[in-house]
């Protein structure tokens, strides 16, 4: 009974873990072209050397790699991971097929937070001019997210309620910013619209650090809970019946998408379909099972930007267009696809 | 595991009582059907029983109060299967009966849950479907899969929700056939709520009849289901025949007004399903 359980359930995940795998070696190498193209092209032997063996390659190609590109690139899979596990929680715990820090109001909420730090110079923690716009970005990100939480707490909690709490939400951010843009001066302006474009221009090492520090806390958190938000999906009489608190659970698990969804947003901005579009593919490959779920949206998502960053800096030569114009570029046409060809039953 | 239900009222917020003063015996191998016209009370007190709703009064099981147990140990001993399964979830059969386990299951699935898992698949005659996806299965299938979540635990006290809405005739009598079979050789007491009083008859020990949040009658089928007691609940003119010891219940197109007179129809026989 137990071989047979056994080969049944192996039969089941086996091909979830190829999914997995091939996933995670295409971050890989895409990882390796995102650091490869750009106005000085590099060969994949050059990126290695500058890697492993710094002292082996001329001074140039060290800063390109270890100054320029390799922190944008992973800037790239971190951000993109973390946007894609974000939407794919939003998306489970609202139970919606909607939900992301884009369609939520979350990224409006951050472009306003960096905006209002651009255009009049305030910003929430007097600390730092260097980190004012990260800082309000993060800071207003949350706000949002606990916004939402608690109108949705005010009308019962009900999934639709925060969806609807969250566009209703998006559209105020999005005036507010209008108005900034609107009494901005030009020098301003330019810099709104180039924050709200997004961008991974501006990453440094310590960002990189901050933002994939603050993933590789969350990722232990949410797997924890894997069976437990698995359920969820089965509706929240059957969860409730099966032992779960859905309403601790639902606020656990949105603290902590909040969190990575403001340190993904604050530092490049405004970048659409990412959340969105990434759960959307990993359930379509794997399913709605957590335990693979979260991990292939998160290598989706990576995968999507990483792809997204390489071809930025592709499609005017020379030019390296920001990334979350080409994001809504790939996205949107893909987007469309995926619900023409989407088979029955994935929402 | 013996359930009993002593002075049981609840309330929605803002709202009057919907279940008054309830008590109730149900006893483990036997099926207990709750009968009643729509908003008697049905669904929300097996939802009082599953641990949803937190009503006054007192739910014991096997004589320990349920308001002493912590929610995922009433879990594990009450298996309840709402009156809608939302099967959205892009999941396999197997995972999804894996799930009435969550309690359990870690990152790695144990031996003991796969073995569970899959006990419970043969018993219930599903093998073919284990590899499918839940949104590829018929209504029937749905339900037996949401079956399958409630023994994959080994409940002892499983409670359906009105189980055959939306099945055809063939789909009811082998989801009541498995129900009755397994609540005997489990010895699992098991609750059913449902509309139709002919399905009642055949398959319940013991019936309950509510109205407007009371217990109208209590006992065995023969006893309790009778024309009388069908008109008083459900303003019903029925005939009550035995047919090799089955009750066969016919409405007879005959509806009493709320004045008490009746306005006659054909005597003919019509669809038993009363309530709806």
């Amino acid at each position: 009974m137990v071989t047979q359980a056994e080969e049944l359930y192996q039969r089941i995940t086996g091909r979830k873990y190829a999914v997995v795998v091939s996933l995670a070696i295409a971050v890989v190498l895409i990882l390796f072209v995102d650091i490869a193209v750009g106005p000085a092209w590099l060969s994949i032997a050059e990126i290695l050397s500058a890697i492993f063996e710094p002292n082996s390659v001329d001074p140039a190609t060290s800063v390109i790699v270890w100054n320029l590109r390799l922190p944008i690139a992973l800037m790239a899979v971190v951000v993109g991971a973390s946007l894609a596990i974000a939407g794919a929680e939003m998306q489970t715990i609202l139970d919606n097929p909607l939900a992301s820090p884009y369609t939520l109001g979350i990224s409006a909420a951050a472009g306003f937070g960096a905006a209002l730090a651009l255009v009049l110079g305030v910003g929430i923690i007097p600390y730092g001019e260097h980190f004012i716009v990260p800082i309000n970005a993060f800071f207003f990100a949350i706000l949002t997210c606990l916004l939402i939480y608690a109108i949705a707490r005010k009308a019962k909690l009900s999934s639709e309620t925060m969806v609807l709490a969250g566009i209703a939400i998006l559209f105020l951010f999005q005036s507010a910013t209008a108005l900034l843009q609107y009494v901005a001066s030009e020098q301003q302006l330019q810099a709104v619209v180039f924050w709200l474009f997004g961008n991974l221009f501006r990453t440094t090492w310590l960002k990189l650090a901050i933002v994939a520090a603050i993933l590789i806390v969350t990722v232990p958190v949410l797997a924890k809970d894997a069976w437990k938000l698995t359920a969820l999906r089965l509706g929240d009489e059957k969860a409730k019946s099966l032992g779960i608190n859905v309403e601790r659970l639902r606020l656990k698990i949105f603290i902590w998408v909040s969190i990575l969804t403001g340190a993904a947003v604050c530092f490049v901005g405004t970048i659409g379909f990412i959340g969105l579009v990434g759960p959307h593919i990993a359930r379509m490959l794997v399913g709605e099972d957590q335990r693979f779920f979260l991990p292939t949206s998160a290598l989706a998502g990576a995968v999507l930007l990483s792809a997204a960053s390489a071809l930025s800096k592709l499609v005017i030569p020379g030019t390296i267009l920001p990334i979350g114009i080409v994001t809504s570029f790939i996205g949107v046409p893909f987007f469309i696809s995926l619900i023409l060809k989407r088979r029955s039953g994935y929402w | 595991m013996k359930l009993q239900i002593e002075r049981l009222k609840f309330a929605y917020d803002g709202g009057g009582l919907v279940l008054r003063d309830i008590h109730l015996e149900a006893l483990p191998g036997e099926v207990t059907v709750i009968i009643g016209p729509n908003a008697s009370g049905k669904s929300t007190l097996l939802k009082c029983v599953a641990g949803l709703l937190k009503p006054a009064g007192t739910i014991r099981l096997d004589g320990k109060k349920t308001s002493e147990f912590k929610k995922d140990k009433i879990a594990q001993w009450v298996g309840y299967l709402p009156q809608e399964n939302s099967f959205r979830a892009v999941l396999t059969v197997f995972e999804a009966i894996l799930l009435g386990r969550v309690q359990s299951l870690s990152w790695r699935v144990g031996k003991e849950d796969l073995a569970s898992a899959l006990k419970v698949i043969e018993e219930l005659g599903i093998e073919k479907l284990a590899s499918r996806f839940l949104h590829e299965l018929s209504g029937g299938q749905k339900q037996m899969v949401s079956m399958a979540q409630a023994l994959v635990r080994q409940s002892r006290v499983i409670l359906l929700d009105e189980p055959l809405t939306s099945l055809d005739l063939r789909y009811e009598l082998e989801i009541l056939d498995l129900l009755r079979k397994i609540t005997v050789q489990r010895r699992i007491t098991t609750v059913i709520a449902l509309h139709d009083l002919n399905q009642a008859a055949r398959y319940a020990d013991k019936v309950v009849i509510l109205k407007d949040g009371d217990v109208c009658a209590f006992g065995k089928p023969e006893t309790v289901l009778t024309s009388q007691t069908i008109e008083a609940v459900y303003g019903v003119i029925c005939k009550v025949t035995t047919d090799n010891g089955v009750l066969q219940i016919t409405s007879l197109n005959s509806i009493r007004s709320k004045s008490g007179n009746r306005s006659e129809g054909n005597n003919r026989k019509m669809d038993t399903t009363v309530g709806d």
